[in-house]
């Protein structure tokens, strides 16, 4: 099958499935216990207040009626209000979400650099002492919690040491860059403002490190086992054997057939670090959509919660067409079908 | 490789390290604030962070300072016999950020407009006034006809924030200007809006010739309200120097603080009060030796240790530094034989029935102590069946006696500075149906009591009727009287000017603060 026909294939497919989170949020969203308009209206407010604030976001209507003035608004570009706060939800995406995408993208960076290289010396090390270093550094990172290691991080980086910032994507006396992308360090390299470009990823550093820690190390295990296994096949004997050097073998052989299993990892550990960046968001006063959804969560806001799933959803369905393009560029038997 | 690698961390190294970190500027103060503002309406908006925007953007008739209600738009005022006319004389030259005047008409706009919102602050005048209550008189007098006497009604009007007619009626659209107002201010206060970015920071740029003056030895240009949710982080930025003010570091972290040399810890007791209602109208709980046997099986000396913030025991219906607080009540302590005595003279002298607590799910502070009163009724026999709600469902539990749970734990804030805010509406039967009256307390004296008392402005007589109303409720015991959370604020020494507000105990009079070797 032709790539692009499959690409459209894809986005295509990606409808049905948000149709289905919208869904799925929807219902799990309703039938959580409590009263979000008492909560939105305040402990003082009356019958008749709460019963406008119902009539004003349609939640007097019956719940499909409600569900299809939701999608139908989701196609048209609007994704609801917060009950809350009053703000469109879609604004407040697009105000929150580089921050997380940012982060995100950077953890990912750094894990994939820091755990596919030690996922290789392990593997070519099996046994020996690199590998054992390697196999604790993943166990450690893998086991301790985030939030632990951040606040010691901001702690001893920050606070002791005074080497990087507590916390924020920027010092607060300094103006963010001209919106392009809402990237800081994308946006400051457009404005060629490496000033601001150098104090972003000073911000961004400690927050991306410790968020990368668990993908890393599962990055750095998946690539360990395919190595290996890939290590006992026959072509890396044969290449051996006709005398071409171990590292060639290693870099141009061995690590492209072991890294489609990691790129799936890589593709799965970005979904997984945006949905879990909101503890570090917290800790690190990280203006994203992590902290977002925390407070539209404990306050029942219906719409901002629907709308961080469908985008989610989105991000996770791109990211998995990506994943698949990338697959075949590793490996050209792989057809689209 | 290697190479490669190594030239790759010095890069960076030095990329980190080249960019020097931009920390305060002088005279700027960057405040750690625990909560967003999202909402800057003075006709909807009211939190601890609301109010401490609204403070520096808006003026008010009057203004806590301190302990106290000071005139602040007002120059002088009259009130006739029974507390219904009151009539306010205003400066004439406080002036809005556009340099049109603060005047009458803009104070009766302003009232009209949070009656006719009906929005969180309106509550404490909608039983009391109507769209005819504000009247101008001329252009700097104003006159409240008030439907009822009202003697407390000074102590409301720290949170009539006067908006600027001109630019609501620029931007009124279909919901009385409510969407422009919630992010733009229309003000007269000290402060001026700079950058606002939603959920992250708020920058407020002092007034230079703000029209009162600047009350302090001099004043800060500016503030930001910088979101910080996580008390460690507020900790770690305070002692690091990138806050410093910080609003909610943990009191187990105080020592930190105060270990350090550039900071204080400022602790005071407050007014956020904590008590268990019983519902006087409930099966078990209408019966007043019951209601004495509960009090008296609570181990209160428990709870200080047990709590994660400071507090201290109540020690009747009122804390012992708020406005109306009668000395020597007699209030019920920890003593299980007492609890006996009580529970002997019930038609359950032995116990064997369960009681109801209710209390807001995951929030350990509620949850505590109704753990400790557990152990303590097990002692009687009486089984304690702990119920976590969500707030909502607690406050619509409390819309009636039939559906009010036995015990139901409450914290309260009276909205201002007099006896009444604190008994009125947990007392007075008419307030049946709120959460902050979950007792379902009646006694025909007590509200005949808090009902005079509201018409008469003479202080001693109120504090007369105020001390009987407190004797009469202490009695009857409708509540356990628990504690009030002391609050705690930390801040760099070098900022000057802070003054401890019960009335908001988390945050500081911006307008009073300057700074001194930052």
């Amino acid at each position: 099958m032709n790539i692009r026909f499959y690409i459209l294939r894809r986005v295509v497919l990606i409808i049905p499935t948000l149709i289905g989170l919208s869904l799925l949020t929807f219902a799990i969203a309703r039938i959580v216990p409590g009263d979000p308009v008492g909560l939105a209206a305040g402990p003082r407010a009356t019958e008749e207040i709460k019963e406008a604030l119902r009539r004003e976001f349609g939640l007097d209507q019956p719940l499909p009626v409600q569900y299809i003035d939701y999608i139908s608004g989701l196609f048209q570009g609007d994704w609801g209000q917060s009950l809350y706060t009053r703000r469109e939800v879609l604004g407040d995406l697009r105000a929150f979400w580089p921050a997380t995408l940012e982060l995100t993208t950077a953890a990912v960076i750094i894990a994939t650099l820091l755990g596919v290289p030690a996922g290789v010396i392990s593997a070519m090390y099996r046994n020996r002492l690199p590998d054992h270093v390697a196999r604790v550094l993943s166990l450690f990172f893998v086991s301790f919690p985030s939030f632990w290691l951040a606040m010691i991080f901001q702690t001893w980086f920050g606070r002791d040491l005074g080497m990087l910032p507590i916390g924020k994507r920027l010092p607060v006396l300094v103006a963010p860059p001209q919106a392009t992308t809402g990237l800081f360090l994308v946006d400051s390299l457009i404005q060629l403002d490496f000033a601001t470009f150098a104090v972003s990823l000073r911000h961004l550093f400690i927050p991306a490190l410790v968020l990368s820690f668990g993908a890393f190390a599962s990055i750095t295990r998946i690539t360990r086992a395919s190595m290996v296994e890939a290590l006992e096949k026959d072509f890396v004997r044969m290449e051996r054997a006709i005398g071409i050097p171990y590292r060639v073998i290693i870099f141009k052989y061995v690590l492209r057939n072991a890294l489609i299993a990691t790129v799936t990892v890589v593709s799965l550990n970005f979904g997984w670090l945006m949905a879990g960046a909101i503890l570090i968001e917290t800790i690190f006063d990280w203006p994203g959509l992590g902290l977002y959804a925390v407070e539209a969560s404990l306050s029942l806001d219906f719409q901002p919660i629907m709308g961080i799933a469908v985008l989610y959803g989105i991000v996770f369905s791109v990211v998995n067409i990506l994943t698949d393009i990338v697959y075949g560029i590793l490996d050209p038997r792989i057809r689209y079908g | 490789m290697f190479k490669r690698t190594l030239s790759l961390c010095l890069a960076l190294s030095l990329l980190l390290g080249a960019s020097s970190f931009v920390m305060a500027q002088d005279n700027i103060l960057l405040y750690g604030g625990n909560q967003d503002i999202d909402n800057i309406d003075p006709a909807t908006g009211e939190n601890y962070s609301i109010n401490a925007a609204l403070r520096s953007l808006y003026d008010a008739l009057f203004i806590y300072r301190g302990s106290e209600t000071q005139p602040h738009l007002v120059e002088s005022w009259e009130v006739n016999d029974d507390a219904t006319v009151w009539t306010f004389t205003l400066h004439d030259h406080a002036v809005f950020h556009d340099g049109s005047l603060v005047n009458a008409e803009a104070v009766v706009y302003s009232f009209n407009r949070v009656l006719a919102i009906s929005g969180a602050p309106s509550w404490r005048w909608e039983t009391i006034a109507d769209e005819n209550t504000a009247q101008v008189i001329d252009e700097f007098t104003v006159e409240f006809t008030l439907t009822q006497p009202y003697a407390p009604f000074i102590g409301t009007l720290p949170q009539l924030f006067v908006v600027n007619p001109a630019i609501v009626e620029a931007n009124l659209g279909d919901d009385m200007g409510q969407t422009y107002l919630k992010q733009n201010a229309a003000g007269s206060g000290p402060f001026m809006q700079g950058r606002w970015e939603i959920g992250n920071i708020y920058e407020f740029i002092a007034v230079d010739d703000y029209w009162a003056g600047w009350t302090g030895d001099d004043h800060i240009d500016g503030f930001f309200w910088i979101i910080q949710r996580d008390p460690s982080t507020q900790l770690n930025s305070l002692l690091a120097g990138e806050t410093h003010i910080a609003d909610t570091v943990a009191g187990s972290d105080k020592e930190k603080v105060v270990d350090s040399a550039d900071h204080i810890w400022e602790e005071h007791g407050g007014f956020f009060t904590n008590t268990l209602k019983m519902n006087n109208q409930g099966e078990y709980t209408s019966d007043i030796n019951l209601r004495k046997a509960v009090a008296h099986a609570m181990d209160y000396e428990s709870m200080v240790a047990a709590q994660d913030v400071p507090i201290t025991i109540l020690p009747g219906p009122t804390p012992a530094n708020f406005v109306g607080y009668v000395d020597g009540l007699d209030y019920p302590e920890f003593d299980l034989d007492k609890a006996r005595e009580y529970l002997a003279m019930t038609p359950w002298p032995d116990g064997g029935i369960t009681l109801d607590y209710v209390y807001v799910t995951e929030f350990p502070r509620e949850e505590i102590p109704g753990l400790i009163l557990l152990e303590g009724l097990a002692q009687l026999n009486i089984e304690l069946n702990m119920i976590p709600m969500l707030w909502p469902d607690m406050v619509a539990s409390c819309a009636s006696p039939e559906t009010g749970p036995d015990i139901i734990n409450i914290y309260t804030l009276p909205p201002f500075l007099d006896a009444d805010a604190h008994l009125y509406n947990q007392y007075h039967s008419a307030q049946w149906g709120s959460f902050n009256s979950c007792s379902f307390y009646s006694n025909a004296r007590v509200d005949e009591l808090l009902d005079a008392a509201r018409t008469i402005g003479d202080a001693e007589t109120r504090q007369a009727m105020y001390t009987e109303a407190q004797e009469i409720i202490t009695a009857e015991q409708p509540s356990v009287w628990m504690y009030t959370e002391d609050s705690s604020i930390s801040l760099n020494t070098c900022v000057k000017g802070f003054r401890y507000s019960p009335m908001y105990p988390l945050t500081v009079l911006f307008q009073d603060m300057w700074m001194d070797g930052c």
